[in-house]
C-alpha cells in the first residue's frame, strides 16, 4: 500500500521547473585622449547594435545575456585594445533556434574621436552596425550564420585602408559604401545573399574584390559613378545592364569610368550563384 | 522618495521603450509586447522591494581574524568578483568581516565629500556611494548605486554589482562597469507532472509507430514484391543481414566522402554534387526505414505462422505481418513511456529499447543492402517461382508441394511401339 502511495505521489507531483536567468552587464570609459582603439567583438548569439558613442565617451557596451550559457567579455588594455562580447560557458554554443538566444542583446557605442581598428566576429547574430561618422581605419567582419546590416550613413572622417567582410552562410547588406572611404574592400560570401550598396559621398578610389561561392551578389551602383567590373565567374549568371564590355565579356565599364576622379573597381569571383547589378539614381 | 522616483523613472523608461520605433529586424507581436510589459512590471516590482528594504546603518566593516580577504586591485572580471563578495557578505550584518588589501570595506551608504581624498580601494556593501571628492583606487558597490558628482575624480575602476553607475560630470580614469542582479526569468519550462509526461510519451510513441505503420501499409500496397523480398532475406539470411547492416553503417560515411571527393575532383561532377547529396540521403532514408519495416514484416510473419500452427483461425496478409511486427517493437517503447520516469529503471528501459530498435534496424538495413532494395532474391531463400509465393498460396497448400503432372494418355503404348514420356521429361 505504501509503495502504491509512493508511486502515486511521484506520478502526481510536478518536478522542479528549470529557470533561466538573464542579466545585464555594462561597461563605459571616458575618452581621455586615446588616439586609436583596436576593437575586437566576439558575439555568439542574439542581437547586436553598434553605433557612434556620445561625445566624451571612448566606448560603451551594454549586454543582456543568458548567464547559464554565456559570460560577458569586456577587456580594455592600456595600449588601446578592447575586447567586447560574450564568452561561452560549458553548456554554450550556437543554437540559432533557441529562445534563449533571442533574449541576448548587445549594444556597442564607439568614439568618433579615436581611429578605430574594428574586428567583428559574429556567429548567429542579428546585427545592425551603424558605422557612419566613426573614424574607421580598418574593418573586418566575420559572420558565420548571421544576418548583418552595415550602414555608413555619414562619411568616414579618415581613409580606411582595408575592409574585409565575410558573410559566411548568412545574409549581409552593406549600404553607403561610398561613405566608407576604404581603399580596398574584400567581400566573401558563402551560401547567403550579399548586397553591396555603393551610394554615399565618393572621395577616392576604391578597389573591391567580391568572392562568392553559392550565394547571390547584388551590386547597387550609383548611376553616374565611374565603375569598372572585372568578372571571373564560373557557372554564375552575369548580365550587367548599363555597362559595356570592352573585351570578351570579362570587363565591363560605365561611360563615366574613363574620366572619373574617384573610380570604383570591382572584381567579381563567383563560382555558383548569381551576380546582379542595380542602379541607384 | 528614492523608491518612488526609481519606480517613476522605470515606468517612464517603459513608456519610452513602448513608444520608440522597433528595429526593422525585430518581430513585434502583441504577445511579445505583453511579455515585455509583464517582465518590466516584474522588474519594477522587484527593484522596489530592494529600494524599500531597510538600509543598514553606515559603518566600517572590520577586518581582523576570520575576515575574508577580497582583493580589489583587479575588478575587470565582475562575475568572479561577485561570487567572492557574495560568499563574504552572505551573513548577518553584525557578523561581517571583510579585509580589503590596500583599502577598506564599508556597510551602508558611503560618500566622499568634495574636499576629501580617500586613498585605496573601497568596497561598499548594501549602500549607495556618492563621490564628490577624490578616490585614489578602485570602487566596488554591492547592491548599491554609484553617483559620481561633478568635480569628482576616481583614479581607478568602478564596479556596481546589482546597481548602477551614474556620472554627472565627474571623472573616472578607469572603466565603469555594472552587473545587474538576475533581471528577469526568461521563458521557464512549465513544470510537467509525471502523469502528463507519461501521457506525452505514450502519445509520442503511438504517433511514431502509427506513422511507421502507415508508411509500411503504403509499401504493402504499392511495393509488396520488394518488401517481401527484403523480409524473406531477413528470415533466411538473418546473420548475414546483420553483418552487412553493421558494415553498411561503418562504411556509410567513407562511401559518402569518397563520392563527394570524386565528384569534386572531376570538374563536371561538381554540378551533380547537390543532386547526389540529396539522392544519397533519400536512398539512405529509404534503406533504413524500408529495412526496418521489412524487419517488422518478417517478425510479424514469423509470429503469424506460429499462431496458425497452433490452430488460430487468422488470415495471413502483409498488413497483419507489419502490424504485429511493429506492435512487438512498440511494446518495448510503450513500456519505457509508461515507466521511464522511474529512477534507474527508466534509463535502463530506454537503453534496452534503443538497442533493440537499433539491432532490428541494422538487420533490416543489411537485408535491404543484400537484396538491393528488394530487387535481388539471391538471399531470400526462394526455391520456387515467385509467383507461387503469395501468402494465400503458402498457407493454402504445402510450401514444397509436388507439381501436378499431365494426366497420361489412356493408351500409353504408342503405335510405333516406343513408350511415351510425360511432357515434363522430354
Amino acid at each position: 500500500m505504501r509503495g502504491l502511495l509512493l508511486v502515486a505521489a511521484l506520478a502526481v507531483a510536478p518536478p522542479a521547473a528549470t529557470a533561466q536567468t538573464v542579466r545585464e552587464f555594462s561597461i563605459t570609459r571616458q575618452h581621455q585622449g586615446e588616439p586609436a582603439l583596436a576593437v575586437q567583438v566576439d558575439f555568439a548569439a542574439g542581437s547586436l547594435a553598434l553605433a557612434p558613442a556620445p561625445a566624451g565617451t571612448l566606448f560603451g557596451f551594454r549586454l543582456t545575456y543568458d548567464d547559464t550559457r554565456f559570460a560577458p567579455l569586456a577587456d580594455f588594455g592600456r595600449g588601446g585594445t578592447l575586447r567586447l562580447g560574450t564568452t561561452t560557458l560549458g553548456q554554450g554554443g550556437v543554437r540559432v533556434a533557441s529562445s534563449r538566444s533571442e533574449l541576448q542583446a548587445a549594444t556597442i557605442a564607439l568614439s568618433t574621436r579615436a581611429d578605430l581598428d574594428l574586428d567583428l566576429r559574429l556567429d548567429a547574430v542579428e546585427a545592425t552596425l551603424d558605422l557612419g561618422g566613426l573614424r574607421l581605419a580598418r574593418l573586418a567582419l566575420g559572420a558565420t550564420a548571421s544576418r548583418a546590416a552595415l550602414r555608413f550613413a555619414e562619411p568616414n572622417p579618415i581613409r580606411c585602408t582595408d575592409a574585409s567582410l565575410d558573410a559566411g552562410a548568412g545574409e549581409l547588406v552593406v549600404s553607403g559604401l561610398g561613405n566608407a572611404r576604404c581603399e580596398r574592400l574584400a567581400v566573401r560570401g558563402g551560401a547567403g545573399r550579399v548586397t553591396l550598396d555603393f551610394s554615399g559621398r565618393w572621395s577616392g578610389r576604391m578597389a573591391v574584390t567580391a568572392g562568392m561561392k553559392m550565394g547571390e551578389l547584388v551590386l547597387r551602383l550609383p548611376r553616374r559613378a565611374g565603375v569598372r567590373l572585372a568578372t571571373d565567374t564560373f557557372l554564375a549568371r552575369f548580365a550587367p545592364a548599363g555597362l559595356t564590355s570592352s573585351d570578351d565579356g570579362r570587363t565591363w565599364t560605365t561611360p563615366e569610368y574613363a574620366g572619373a576622379a574617384s573610380p570604383l573597381e570591382v572584381r567579381i569571383e563567383s563560382a555558383i550563384g548569381g551576380v546582379r547589378v542595380e542602379w541607384i539614381d | 522618495m528614492r523608491a518612488s522616483s526609481a519606480v517613476l523613472g522605470r515606468l517612464l523608461g517603459a513608456m519610452l521603450l513602448l513608444a520608440a520605433p522597433a528595429p526593422v529586424a525585430a518581430e513585434v507581436t502583441p504577445a511579445t509586447v505583453l511579455r515585455d510589459v509583464w517582465e518590466l512590471l516584474q522588474q519594477v516590482g522587484g527593484d522596489s522591494v530592494r529600494a524599500d528594504a531597510p538600509r543598514p546603518r553606515p559603518r566600517a566593516i572590520e577586518g581582523g581574524s576570520g575576515a575574508r580577504s577580497i582583493d580589489l586591485a583587479d575588478i575587470a572580471h565582475p562575475v568572479s568578483l561577485e561570487q567572492r563578495i557574495r560568499a563574504a557578505v552572505d551573513r548577518p550584518d553584525a557578523d561581517l568581516r571583510i579585509a580589503i588589501p590596500n583599502g577598506q570595506a564599508r556597510l551602508g551608504d558611503f560618500s566622499i565629500g568634495s574636499d576629501q581624498t580617500v586613498a585605496g580601494h573601497v568596497l561598499v556593501v548594501r549602500g549607495d556611494v556618492t563621490v564628490a571628492g577624490r578616490l585614489e583606487g578602485n570602487l566596488v558597490a554591492w547592491q548599491g548605486d554609484v553617483l559620481v558628482q561633478p568635480g569628482a575624480v576616481i583614479t581607478g575602476d568602478v564596479l556596481a554589482l546589482g546597481g548602477e553607475v551614474r556620472t554627472l560630470g565627474g571623472e573616472i580614469s578607469g572603466t565603469a562597469r555594472t552587473l545587474s542582479a538576475p533581471l528577469a526569468t526568461g521563458p521557464v519550462q512549465a513544470p510537467v507532472s509525471t502523469s502528463t509526461r507519461i501521457l506525452r510519451s505514450l502519445a509520442g510513441v503511438t504517433g511514431v509507430f502509427l506513422m511507421l505503420f502507415l508508411v509500411g501499409a503504403g509499401l504493402v500496397l504499392f511495393a509488396r514484391g520488394p518488401l517481401e523480398t527484403v523480409s524473406d532475406t531477413v528470415r533466411h539470411s538473418f546473420a548475414r543481414a546483420f553483418v552487412v547492416g553493421l558494415l553498411g553503417q561503418v562504411l556509410l560515411l567513407p562511401t559518402f566522402g569518397m563520392l563527394v571527393v570524386g565528384l569534386v575532383l572531376s570538374v563536371a561532377g561538381i554540378l551533380l554534387l547537390p543532386f547526389v547529396v540529396v539522392v544519397f540521403a533519400l536512398l539512405l532514408l529509404a534503406g533504413v526505414v524500408g529495412g526496418a519495416l521489412a524487419m517488422a514484416h518478417a517478425m510479424g510473419e514469423t509470429l503469424t505462422r506460429r499462431q496458425m500452427a497452433r490452430g488460430a483461425a487468422i488470415s495471413p496478409n502483409g498488413f497483419r505481418y507489419l502490424g504485429m511486427g511493429l506492435g512487438s517493437v512498440a511494446l518495448l517503447w510503450l513500456a519505457w513511456a509508461a515507466f521511464g520516469w522511474v529512477p534507474a529503471a527508466g534509463p535502463l528501459m530506454q537503453g534496452a529499447a534503443i538497442i533493440v530498435s537499433w539491432l532490428l534496424a541494422s538487420i533490416g538495413f543489411g537485408a535491404a543492402l543484400l537484396s538491393r532494395g528488394g530487387l535481388r532474391e539471391h538471399f531470400a531463400g526462394r526455391v520456387v517461382p515467385p509467383e507461387m509465393l503469395t501468402d494465400e498460396y503458402l498457407w493454402a497448400t504445402p510450401r514444397f508441394g509436388v507439381p501436378a503432372v499431365r494426366r497420361p494418355d489412356r493408351d500409353p503404348t504408342p503405335r510405333s511401339g516406343t513408350p511415351r514420356l510425360p511432357d515434363r521429361d522430354r
